[in-house]
């Protein structure tokens, strides 16, 4: 008892509202944390899903009949052919793909003939679509 | 110890501390389980789709032609473990448009479905032609044939 006297400390008072400020800051951090990630998976936009009916490709431009068998509507934004970006006209990327609807897409470039190019559709809402097409 | 000074008993500060853990628990669990619920039943979907665009299984058996016009008649037999739905079908990679009969109906296991329509493409005698044949879930066939 007498040791214990002696001894020198914080009042409890103070360490109950140290211990509050470290909880409630632990808190706070982890929280943050927590809806970062969490809140990422919640409103993170889920791609569709896209199909190839057809293809076919000539000189000039590579066609492809792209059908939507996702649950969800689905417009185009990009077009790469061999890694390039090449233009998709005004008309696709405006209009939407419905769900189970199919959509003529044409992808204008200047291509060889005899080659096949491997091409790739990039929606807006980052679904992607591959195939490859051998230029007639 | 408290000096005169008014305050709850620890069983009450215990209880109340219980309380706020539990409500902040609870709502915590109850926004991790709508999150993850939502993740999973899309990713479910996705592999059933998968799944069941694995097991369809269908080709063109015969291509009719009468040997002018461009009216031609498929016959497709479905040898998967799925009912299938013919949607649509193209030839030489242009979309049929004007069909008779059998677009949109279904098909059960091994059986056989005609296809009626007017082909996009004029038919000629002794030229080679590829059909497309498309499935509802997107599956397609490709069947080479020469008038």
């Amino acid at each position: 008892m007498v040791h214990t006297r002696t001894r020198r400390g914080i009042s409890t008072f103070i360490a109950v509202l140290l211990m509050m400020v470290l909880a409630v800051s632990a808190g706070v951090v982890i929280y943050a944390y927590t809806m970062g990630y969490l809140g990422g998976l919640g409103s993170g936009e889920t791609p569709g899903a896209l199909s190839v009916d057809t293809s076919s490709g000539s000189t000039s431009q590579i066609t492809v009949w792209v059908r939507n068998i996702g649950s969800k509507s689905v417009t185009m934004d990009k077009a790469y052919v061999g890694g390039t970006p090449q233009d998709m006209g005004t008309g696709n990327t405006t209009t939407a793909i419905s769900e189970g609807a199919v959509k003529k897409i044409v992808v204008s470039g200047t291509f060889t003939s005899g080659v096949t190019y491997q091409v790739k559709l990039v929606a807006k809402d980052n679904t992607q679509l591959s195939f490859s097409v051998k230029i007639s | 110890m408290l000096n005169g000074e008014r305050a709850v008993s620890e069983v009450i500060a215990s209880l109340i501390l219980l309380l706020i853990v539990s409500v902040l628990g609870a709502s915590l669990y109850s926004y991790t389980l709508t999150v993850t619920e939502f993740q999973q039943n899309t990713l479910q979907g996705e592999v059933q789709r998968e799944a069941e665009r694995a097991q369809e299984r269908f080709r063109v058996i015969a291509v009719g032609w009468s040997g002018s016009g461009d009216l031609l008649n498929l016959t497709i037999l479905n040898y998967g473990k799925l009912d299938i739905q013919i949607d649509d079908v193209y030839v030489n990679s242009e979309r049929v448009t004007d069909f008779h009969a059998g677009r949109g109906e279904k098909t059960y296991t091994s059986r056989l479905r005609q296809l009626s329509f007017n082909s996009p493409v004029s038919i000629s005698d002794g030229n080679k032609y590829e059909i497309v044949v498309v499935s509802d879930r997107g599956v397609s066939h490709v069947h080479s044939w020469e008038s």
